[in-house]
C-alpha cells in the first residue's frame, strides 16, 4: 500500500517538478558580485524535490525487494485509503455544491453522506439514519447563523 | 527587574479584565475536550476556533489559544487512564501506568495525579517562559541576516532529521514546504514566481490555508479510523487529590519531569511524547519502587504528565522569540498571531510588548484553570468519549472548510486547503512526514530572504556565514544535527541500549 | 479603556447579533469592520500611522481592523487588496514605493486594479547612521563612501521604491558603487542598524525620530528641497552640494486604496471618514511630531497627482537602476 501510495506522490511531484521547471529557470538565479537573486530557490527546489523524490519511492522499492515490506497488514491499509478518498471526494463535493445552492444545504448534504459511509454498523437503523439527518441539519444551519450573523463572515 | 513590572502589570489587567479571564477559562475547556476525544488534536482544536476569533483583540485571541493548547495536553490523560487509548500522542506515556491504575480501582487517584503534574509542569514552564523569552528575544534582536538565515536552516534541519522515517522523505517534505512558500511575490524584488500571471496564485499561499489543509485534513481522515471506546465515570470522585505527603515525595520527580518537558518543548519537533519518555525513564531510575512502574506507579502518570505540560511552555519560548514554531500547535498558533497582525520574532516584544505579557500572563492563569475545569469537568469529558464518531468527524470537516474560507474570504483559500489537504493524505499514506512541510512553509521565506541579504551585505562572499561567531556556531549545530542522530542511534544498536521510543502507531 | 470599551460593544454585538439581520447595501456601509491592510511590517511608519488613526476612525463610525501583509515593497499586501471583493472591507495603504514597483513592471499588478480613495500623507526621506558610527556629518559619510568604493552598506525598506532611488543618489553624489540591502519594512532596518549590521539606511523620520531623540540613531542629510522642522540642525543634500532630484522632484506619500469597481457611494463613506480622523487635532498633532504632511485629497484630484508622481518615479528609476 505504501508503496503504491509513494509511486504515485512520486509521479505527481515530477509532473509538478516539469511544470515549474520552465518559469523557475527563466528566472536569474544569481545577481551581481555572487548575490542570488529571485531564480535561485526555485530552481533549487525544482532539482531538490526531484532527486529526492525519485529517492524515496527507490528506497520504498528498495525495502519491498529485500523483503522489508511495511508494517500492518495490505487491506487496512486499502480499507484507510478507499475511505479517506471517498471522504476528500465528498468533500470536493461539498465545496462544488456549495458554488451553486445557499451554505446550509450544501453543508447537510455533505454532513449527511460523509456520516452514512462512515457510520458504524450498529448504528445503520431507523433511528441511527434519522440521527445522521437531524445533526446534519441543525450543525449546518447553525454553523451558517453563527459565522453570517454573530462573526459577520457572510457565507453565501 | 523591569520585566517583573510589565509581568505584574499584565497579570492586573487580565485579573480586571472578565472578558480574557473567561476566553481563557473557555480555552481551556474547549482543549480538554479536544485533548478528552481520541484522534482530536489540540492542532484541530486551534485551527477551528481561529476563524471565531476574528473579532476579538489579538491578546485576547492568542490568550484562548494558548490556553487550549495547555487544556488539551491535561485532558489527553483522561482516556489515557480510563481506557488506554492516549487522547492525545503525548498522553502515550500517560497509558503506562495511569491505565493500570485504573485497572486496580484507582482510576480517580490515578486522574487526580495527572491534574495536579499537568498543572506543576505548566507552571514551571511558564516560569521559564517568562524568564527565558524575554532574555532570549533581547539576545535575538542583535542577530542580523546571516544569523537569522542560519537560525532558519537550524530549525529546519533538526526537524527533518528528527521526525520519525527516513531521512530522504524529511527532506523531501522539507523541500515540498519551502516550495510552497515559493508561489506569490519575491519578499525581495517584488516579482511574480509561480503565479503563471494569475491574481490568484500572485497572492501566494497563505500559511493558514496550507497549516488547515497539510494537518487538520489528514488527521482528520486519520480520526475516522480511531477506536472508539466507552468508559464509564466512575460513581465517586472521593480520593482524588493524594494526600499531601504522597505528593511530597513527587515533588522532585515534578519538577524534574517539567524541566525535562521545558527543555524538550524548546527544541523544534521533539514534541510531548519525546519529552515525557525521557522523563517517565528518568522517574524509573531515581525512584525506589520503580519495580512497580508499568504495574500501576503513581511516579510514572507523574512523570509524562508534568512532562507533557512543561512542553507547552518550552515551545512557546522559541515561537515567541524567534518566530520559529516547535510543533504543530505552535505552528498553527503563529498563523493565529499572523491573522491578528503580529509577526513572532524578536521583535514582537518591542512593537506589541503589551500584547505578548499579556499573552504570559495568560499561560499562567490557563494551567491555573486546567485544576477546576479538571476537578469540575471530569464527569462531563468521560462522556465526550461517547460522542459518535461518525457524526463529530463530517461536522469537524465542515468547519475546517468554514474555517478557511472566513480567514480572508477567499474562495481560493479553501481550494488551496482541500488540495494540500488531499496532498497531505497521499504523503501520509506514503509514509512521507507531513510536518516539515509545514516548517519549510512558515521558514522557508525566512531562509531565502535572510541569506539574500546577507550575501548583498558580505558582497557575494559566502564565508560571511562561518566568519561571524554566531552564525557559525548555529551552523555548527546544523551539522551535528544532521550528523549525530544517525550516529547516536548506531551507538545504541551496538550497546543493545534503550534509546526511547514512541510506539509506531502513536507517531505523529 | 478604549480596547475594554470595544470587548463590551463587541459583547453587545455578539448577544444582539441574530437581531440586525439585514441586507447589505451601500446605505448601511459599513456593517461590520473594515480590513485595513497595511503592507508593511508591525512598528513600521504605516503602522503606526494606521494606528493612531484606527481609534479616531472609530468614533467617526468606521471601525477597522488593522492587518500587516508585509512583503515584496508592498505588493503582497496590496495584491489582497486587488482580488479582494469591492465591497468596501478590504481596503489597503498604497505607498508611492508600492507605486514604483507597479510603474516599473515589477509586480503583476497594474494601476487600474485600484480604486484610489483619499492621500493619507506625504513623506520626506532622511539618511541615517547608527548612534555609534564614526561618520558625524554627510561629508564624512560621502568621504567613508568614496574610499572604500562598492564596500558601504545602506539599507532601505523594500526594493525598487523611492528608499532605493535616494540610496543610490547618495552613492551617485560619492560617484562610486555601493551595496544595497532590502528590508521588508522600516523597523527591521532600524534594528539593523541598532545592531551595526548595516552601515547606513534611508527611512521616513516617522519611524526613526525616537532613536534619534535616544542617540540611537544619527540623521545625517534631508532628501527634499528644504531643511525638516524637526530636525532643523539636519542639513538637506543640496546644502551640501549633492543633488538628489537630477530628474525633477519625486515624493513619498501614503494615500488608500480599494479593489477597482469599489461603489462611489461607498468610497465617499470611507473617503469621509478619514478625512474627519485626519484632520482630528489628535492626528495633526502626531503628524507635526513625526515630521509628515496631511493633505487629504480626494477624487479626481487624487487620480491625477498619483499618475504624474508614478510617471516621474518610472522615469527615474528607468535612468537609476540601469546603472544599478
Amino acid at each position: 500500500m505504501q508503496r503504491a501510495a509513494s509511486a504515485f506522490v512520486t509521479l505527481f511531484l515530477m509532473g509538478l517538478c516539469i511544470l515549474l521547471a520552465g518559469p523557475a529557470f527563466e528566472m536569474r538565479a544569481f545577481g551581481r558580485s555572487g548575490s542570488i537573486d529571485a531564480g535561485a530557490l526555485p530552481q533549487a527546489v525544482v532539482v531538490v524535490v526531484a532527486v529526492l523524490a525519485i529517492l524515496a519511492f527507490s528506497s520504498d522499492a528498495f525495502d519491498h525487494f529485500r523483503g522489508r515490506a511495511e508494517g500492518g497488514s495490505s487491506t487496512r491499509g486499502m480499507t484507510v485509503l478507499l475511505i479517506g478518498g471517498a471522504v476528500l471526494l465528498l468533500l470536493a463535493g461539498f465545496l462544488a455544491l456549495w458554488s451553486r445552492l445557499a451554505f446550509p444545504i450544501a453543508a447537510a448534504a455533505f454532513m449527511t453522506s460523509t456520516s452514512l459511509l462512515i457510520a458504524p454498523p450498529e448504528t445503520r437503523n431507523l433511528r441511527g439514519y434519522t440521527t445522521i439527518v437531524v445533526v446534519s441539519v441543525a450543525f449546518s444551519l447553525g454553523v451558517w447563523l453563527a459565522f453570517t450573523y454573530l462573526l459577520g463572515v457572510p457565507l453565501r | 527587574m523591569e520585566n517583573l513590572g510589565l509581568l505584574g502589570d499584565a497579570i492586573f489587567f487580565e485579573l480586571s479584565n472578565p472578558l480574557i479571564l473567561a476566553l481563557t477559562l473557555f480555552g481551556v475547556v474547549v482543549g480538554f475536550t479536544f485533548g478528552a476525544t481520541p484522534g482530536l488534536t489540540a492542532t484541530m482544536g486551534v485551527a477551528l476556533f481561529v476563524p471565531l476569533t476574528f473579532p476579538l483583540p489579538a491578546d485576547y485571541a492568542i490568550s484562548m489559544m494558548i490556553a487550549l493548547y495547555c487544556g488539551s495536553m491535561a485532558g489527553g490523560a483522561i482516556p489515557a487512564i480510563l481506557l488506554n487509548i492516549p487522547g492525545t500522542p503525548s498522553a502515550v506515556v500517560t497509558t503506562i501506568d495511569g491505565y493500570p491504575m485504573a485497572r486496580n480501582g484507582l482510576a480517580v487517584r490515578a486522574y487526580g495525579w495527572a491534574l495536579i503534574s499537568s498543572v506543576m509542569g505548566g507552571l514551571v514552564a511558564w516560569v521559564a517562559l517568562v524568564t527565558i523569552a524575554p532574555a532570549l528575544a533581547r539576545l535575538a534582536l542583535r542577530l542580523g541576516p546571516a544569523e537569522y538565515a542560519a537560525v532558519a536552516l537550524l530549525g529546519m534541519t533538526i526537524i527533518a532529521t528528527i521526525i520519525p522515517g527516513k531521512l530522504s522523505k524529511g527532506l523531501l517534505a522539507a523541500a515540498i514546504g519551502v516550495g510552497l512558500s515559493v508561489v506569490g511575490l519575491d519578499q525581495i524584488t517584488g516579482q511574480g514566481r509561480w503565479t503563471f500571471d494569475t491574481l490568484a496564485l500572485m497572492r501566494g499561499i497563505d500559511i493558514m490555508p496550507a497549516l488547515i489543509g497539510l494537518l487538520v485534513i489528514p488527521e482528520l481522515l486519520k480520526s475516522i479510523f480511531e477506536k472508539q471506546g466507552h468508559a464509564s465515570a466512575p460513581k465517586s470522585l472521593k480520593g482524588m487529590l493524594p494526600p499531601i505527603r504522597e505528593w511530597l515525595g513527587q515533588l522532585v520527580n515534578t519538577l524534574r519531569s517539567a524541566a525535562i518537558g521545558v527543555a524538550t518543548g524548546i527544541v523544534p519537533a521533539l514534541g510531548g511524547s519525546v519529552g515525557s519518555l525521557i522523563a517517565y525513564d528518568q522517574a524509573r531510575r531515581f525512584d525506589r519502587n520503580r519495580k512497580q512502574y508499568g504495574k500501576g506507579a503513581p511516579g510514572g502518570v507523574v512523570a509524562s504528565e508534568a512532562a507533557n505540560n512543561g512542553v507547552t511552555g518550552g515551545a512557546l519560548i522559541p515561537l515567541l522569540t524567534l518566530g520559529i514554531p516547535g510543533d504543530t500547535v505552535t505552528a498553527m498558533l503563529l498563523g493565529g498571531l499572523m491573522i491578528h497582525g503580529l509577526q513572532p520574532g524578536p521583535r514582537l516584544f518591542e512593537t506589541s510588548g503589551d500584547i505578548v505579557w499579556n499573552i504570559m500572563a495568560s499561560v499562567m492563569f490557563a494551567n491555573l484553570f486546567i485544576i477546576v475545569v479538571g476537578l469540575i469537568g471530569f464527569r462531563f469529558f468521560v462522556r465526550v468519549l461517547d460522542v459518535p464518531r461518525h457524526l463529530l468527524t463530517p461536522a469537524l470537516f465542515v468547519l475546517a472548510v468554514v474555517g478557511t474560507y472566513s480567514l480572508a474570504n477567499q474562495w481560493f483559500d479553501v481550494v488551496i486547503m482541500l488540495g494540500l489537504g488531499t496532498f497531505g493524505f497521499a504523503a501520509m499514506m506514503a509514509g512521507i512526514p507531513v510536518y516539515p512541510m509545514v516548517i519549510g512553509v512558515i521558514l522557508g521565506p525566512l531562509l531565502e530572504s535572510e541569506l539574500r541579504r546577507a550575501l548583498v551585505i558580505s558582497g557575494g562572499d559566502w564565508t560571511t556565514f562561518l566568519t561571524r561567531p554566531v552564525s557559525a556556531t548555529i551552523l555548527a549545530l546544523t551539522l551535528a544535527a544532521l550528523v549525530l542522530p544517525p550516529v547516536i542511534r548506531a551507538i545504541a544498536r551496538r550497546r543493545g541500549g534503550l534509546v526511547p521510543q514512541v510506539p509506531k502507531e502513536y507517531q505523529e | 479603556m478604549i480596547r475594554h470599551l470595544n470587548c463590551i460593544a463587541l459583547a453587545a454585538a455578539v448577544a444582539l447579533g441574530p437581531f440586525a439581520i439585514g441586507a447589505a447595501s451601500a446605505q448601511d456601509f459599513p456593517t461590520r469592520e473594515v480590513r485595513w491592510i497595511i503592507p508593511w511590517n508591525p512598528g513600521g511608519s504605516n503602522d503606526i500611522m494606521a494606528r493612531i488613526l484606527q481609534p479616531i476612525l472609530e468614533e467617526e463610525g468606521l471601525p477597522v481592523v488593522i492587518e500587516n501583509v508585509p512583503g515584496g515593497t508592498g505588493a503582497i499586501g496590496m495584491g489582497q487588496v486587488a482580488t479582494a471583493a469591492p465591497d468596501g472591507y478590504t481596503v489597503g495603504q498604497g505607498t508611492s514605493s508600492t507605486m514604483a514597483i507597479i510603474a516599473q513592471g515589477q509586480a503583476p499588478l497594474r494601476d487600474d486594479q485600484f480604486t484610489h480613495i483619499i492621500r493619507i500623507s506625504i513623506d520626506p526621506l532622511i539618511l541615517v547612521v547608527p548612534g555609534n558610527s564614526p561618520h558625524e556629518t554627510l561629508a564624512e559619510f560621502i568621504d567613508h563612501m568614496r574610499e572604500n568604493p562598492g564596500e558601504v552598506t545602506i539599507a532601505t525598506p523594500g526594493a525598487n521604491n523611492l528608499n532605493h532611488i535616494f540610496a543610490a543618489m547618495t552613492a551617485r553624489g560619492a560617484e562610486v558603487d555601493y551595496r544595497h540591502v532590502p528590508y521588508p519594512g522600516g523597523s527591521r532596518v532600524v534594528a539593523e542598524l541598532m545592531g551595526n549590521q548595516v552601515e547606513a539606511g534611508v527611512l521616513k523620520p516617522s519611524e526613526t525620530m525616537e532613536q534619534i531623540q535616544a542617540g540611537d540613531l544619527r540623521a545625517l542629510g534631508v532628501f527634499q528641497e528644504e531643511r525638516l522642522d524637526v530636525l532643523p540642525d539636519v542639513p538637506t543634500f543640496a546644502d551640501e552640494g549633492i543633488d538628489v532630484f537630477p530628474y525633477g522632484p519625486v515624493v513619498q506619500m501614503a494615500y488608500l486604496d480599494g479593489p477597482a469597481g469599489l461603489d462611489p457611494e461607498v468610497r465617499d463613506t470611507i473617503a469621509s471618514a478619514f478625512e474627519a480622523a485626519m484632520t482630528s487635532e489628535r492626528f495633526l498633532a502626531f503628524a507635526e511630531e513625526n515630521g509628515f504632511q496631511v493633505d487629504p485629497i480626494t477624487g479626481e484630484e487624487l487620480e491625477a497627482e498619483i499618475e504624474a508622481v508614478s510617471a516621474a518615479i518610472a522615469e527615474v528609476a528607468g535612468q537609476v537602476f540601469e546603472e544599478d
